[in-house]
């Protein structure tokens, strides 16, 4: 098992006053590109889909195309970077403080409860997290980026194409896991507002520093 | 510390994807130069070979000009026939086995022994019926001025090249390059002038006097010379089809890129595509479909299909070409390449309505009454009529195969007894009150195919809507006699029972004596008038959020068609949850906040 630190409220005080450094550069840039790439990519995919009108269909295919390709790119660095960083161990699952951590979101935010976890170097996500990042990791973007690329394949080589393939199967679990992307990201950037304050989260992966994190030093 | 399991998948989705981006370039330069490169070579080779042997090029090595057996003077069309034929000794023979002959799909000598086939299940002008001039039994005297027999206008044998005497052909028709010919002879014919004309034209009749030096002119077919009979079909010019007529003689590229002369088109004859053997031209409306055969190169014989020369993958040097050819296994060419039909001078017949006719004017003779634009929206031997010009074709699924109707048949659909005139509602040129008007009449003549068979593609068509005699017995579509000198022919006393039951009785049906009227719906191919390139409609006719061309046209991948199926219900229904639940959370901890204060980690 993972170990994660004990909270330990008898903390002493931290030496930093900016706090932990949390998200290294490339994590940040990681970050911050990824966002932009799968907002304009779900904004595109649903112009695509036919929700509304924005850029004109071809204009939205061909960008929507590039970004995902960008975004492919982006996901092979982050992976080497991952591996050879040793970083991916923040994503490996837990159950350790996983059902205080639910009751917290449940109940405790609302009393202003103690969060049962605090970041640090060692450990990023609080069990919740890392289970939710994981299973976006692992289904629901190759679930999008291999349906992807096969109507990608089918448009661009047909020759390639597996015929008795049903394109509109695929195309469905395209457009139901861009659902599944679109929910993901409306529940992310309102979990976002639940650190210490509303914005501590959000300026900790703009700068790396996490005041409320744990040295783990 | 366990090895955890997904390093392994990670590991492996990183390996698919690096190897991904090499090929990811959408429009690779190196892909489309490479496809590029044999098209034009083709194109050129094709364009070579059309140069030399067709369009009344200097390929022949004969002057028929110079021949002493064309010079004359000739007493009849049969001596220039029989002149023609003393050197071409199996053209009557040939001739005599083609659709243009027997008027009968498939083809064959309709009188031999093996076209003993079921009546019923003949094709071609001679057996079925339409929404135009109906059906051909009882007016073979008046139909056959188009025939290229020459000489047997009021005979039905003249049809079945067997019967004795021994069939004439008539070259002129179709060799006489000006198609005046034709056009004399017509009116020679006998032909009611109905048959052609809505309103008697002034002027004299098309005549040609010196039948040696026609006989002297003649060479390859022409635009002209086909169009004679093609541009005319069902009435006059341009009536039936919006995608032939007589704008067709000499048009401008942006009419039809491959008619128009060079260097903005490509100068072809009909005969280009329609290519010719053994005086068996390829191309029916019977035969073939738009999926098939489609790398048949039309070098290596008969083959009127767009593919022929541009092959399945005519994209390659357009931006985007790959995802453009990814539709052609399931849209025809004419779709985005025909974007409107009747696009010159002349307009098509969009609605007949044969139930008004019989109204004369004051002088107690047949009149024509026209609207504003100077269209003919009535005819007192016609009925009510309608044009349109630049008429968007409708969509529809075809494998190519005409499910028509004939004489005889009734209507697929309970026939809807026409009490008021339709073209009186919808006179005025309005399109869609004419489709409002007509909307789930039967079809007389309609495509089979859908999105389910692979080898059907989304074709245009023009709708024609027509009032048409039904027996109002029973629904079955009326033969009708129009011309003629006895009182029964309906163009003389405007007696429906009477031309009806003459009609009838030609075709050998049952007629309980009472006529009704019966809106009905036909599918008109559409494959002339492709316009150039940047003409033909682009993505986003059909990709749009709302009112694109295939909205009503089911089945396919069309990205950004709209509508909603069971993904969209499902995912917006979990955006939904997923909104009000944050939402909700949101609102309940600033309730709390107002309550409970203080650092979350002291």
């Amino acid at each position: 098992m993972v170990d994660l630190a004990p909270i330990d409220p008898a903390a002493p005080p931290r030496a930093n006053p900016r706090g932990v450094y949390l998200f290294t550069r490339f994590e940040r840039f990681w970050h911050w590109c990824q966002a932009a790439l799968i907002i304009f990519l779900l904004l595109s995919g649903f112009e695509i889909r036919g929700f509304y009108d924005m850029l004109g269909f071809e204009r939205a295919l061909d960008l929507h195309v590039i970004a995902a390709f960008a975004l492919v790119v982006l996901w092979v660095l982050a992976i080497f970077w991952h591996l050879v960083t040793g970083q991916w161990r923040h994503y490996v699952p837990t159950t350790d403080r996983m059902g205080s951590t639910m009751v917290f979101y449940a109940m405790g935010i609302f009393v202003g409860a103690p969060h049962p976890f605090r970041p640090s170097p060692k450990r990023k996500h609080n069990p919740m997290q890392a289970m939710v990042y994981l299973v976006f990791q692992v289904a629901m973007a190759p679930a999008i980026w291999i349906s992807g690329l096969i109507l990608w394949v089918y448009g661009a080589f047909p020759d390639l194409y597996p015929g008795e393939l049903p394109i509109l199967l695929v195309n469905a679990i395209h457009v139901g896991v861009a659902f599944l992307i679109a929910a993901f990201l409306i529940s992310h950037l309102y979990l976002i507002t639940t650190g210490e304050t509303v914005t501590a989260q959000l300026r900790a992966m703009i700068t790396g520093w996490d005041k409320h994190g744990k040295d783990d030093a | 510390m366990e090895r955890p399991w997904f390093v392994g998948l990670i590991l492996a989705f990183g390996l698919v994807f690096a190897a991904a981006p090499p090929s990811a370039a959408q429009s690779s330069p190196t892909e489309a130069g490479a496809g590029a490169t044999p098209a034009p070579d083709a194109a050129a080779a094709a364009g070579a070979t059309m140069r030399t042997g067709r369009g009344g090029g200097p390929a022949s090595t004969a002057d028929h000009s110079r021949f002493k057996e064309l010079a004359g003077p000739f007493a009849s069309p049969a001596e220039v026939n029989q002149a023609c034929l003393t050197c071409h000794n199996t053209g009557a023979e040939q001739l005599h086995g083609s659709i243009h002959y027997t008027w009968t799909w498939p083809t064959g000598k309709a009188g031999d022994g093996d076209a003993a086939k079921d009546k019923d299940q003949l094709l071609g002008m001679l057996h079925v019926a339409n929404g135009f001039l109906l059906s051909v039994p009882s007016n073979i005297g008046a139909c056959s001025s188009c025939h290229i027999s020459g000489t047997r206008f009021d005979d039905a044998a003249m049809l079945d090249p067997s019967s004795e005497p021994k069939a004439p052909v008539d070259c002129l028709t179709c060799h006489e390059p000006t198609g005046k010919w034709a056009l004399a002879n017509f009116h020679e014919g006998g032909a009611a002038c109905s048959m052609c004309h809505d309103q008697r034209l002034p002027g004299a009749v098309p005549d040609i006097k010196d039948l040696a030096a026609a006989a002297r002119s003649i060479g390859p077919t022409t635009r002209a010379s086909c169009g004679s009979c093609h541009f005319n079909a069902d009435g006059g010019n341009g009536v039936k089809h919006g995608d032939l007529n007589a704008d067709l003689a000499a048009p401008a590229a942006t009419l039809d890129v491959h008619m128009a002369p060079r260097p903005d088109g490509r100068a072809f004859t009909c005969s280009t595509c329609h290519t010719t053997r053994d005086h068996v031209t390829a191309g029916s409306r019977y035969a073939g479909g738009p999926g098939e055969a489609p790398r048949r190169p039309a070098l290596a014989g008969a083959a009127a299909s767009c593919q022929s020369c541009h092959t399945d993958g005519p994209h390659q040097r357009v931006a985007g070409g790959a995802r453009l050819d990814r539709h052609v296994d399931r849209i025809a060419c004419q779709t985005c390449h025909i974007p409107e039909i009747a696009r010159g001078e002349t307009g098509t017949r969009v609605l007949w309505d044969w139930s008004t006719v019989g109204t004369l004017g004051r002088d107690a003779r047949s009149m024509i009454t026209k609207d504003r634009n100077g269209d003919i929206v009535y005819s007192s031997e016609k009925g009510s009529l309608m044009s349109a010009g630049s008429v968007k074709p409708t969509l529809v699924w075809s494998d190519g195969q005409l499910r028509t109707h004939r004489p005889g048949d009734p209507l697929p659909g309970p026939v809807a007894a026409v009490e008021a005139p339709a073209g009186a509602g919808v006179a005025g040129g309005d399109s869609a009150a004419l489709e409002t008007a007509f909307a789930g009449s039967p079809w007389i003549s309609s495509y089979t195919g859908d999105a389910e068979d692979p080898a059907s593609r989304i074709v245009p068509v023009k709708v024609m809507h027509s009032v048409v005699p039904v027996d109002a017995d029973g629904g079955a579509l009326a033969a009708v006699r129009f011309a003629g000198r006895s009182g029964e022919a309906l163009w003389n006393r405007f007696d429906w029972k009477a031309a009806a039951g003459a009609g009838m009785k030609a075709a050998g049906l049952p007629f309980s004596g009472e006529v009704a009227f019966a809106k009905v719906r036909q599918m008109i191919p559409v494959n002339h008038m492709v316009a150039p390139a940047e003409q033909a409609l682009g993505c986003q006719s059909c990709h749009v959020a709302s009112g694109g061309l295939l909205a009503d046209v089911p089945g396919g991948l069309v990205p950004r068609r709209g509508g909603m199926g069971l993904i969209e219900w499902v995912g917006l229904a979990i955006l939904a949850a997923t909104l009000a639940g944050v939402l909700l959370h949101g609102f309940a901890r600033i309730g709390f906040s107002f309550f409970y204060r203080g650092p979350r980690h002291g």
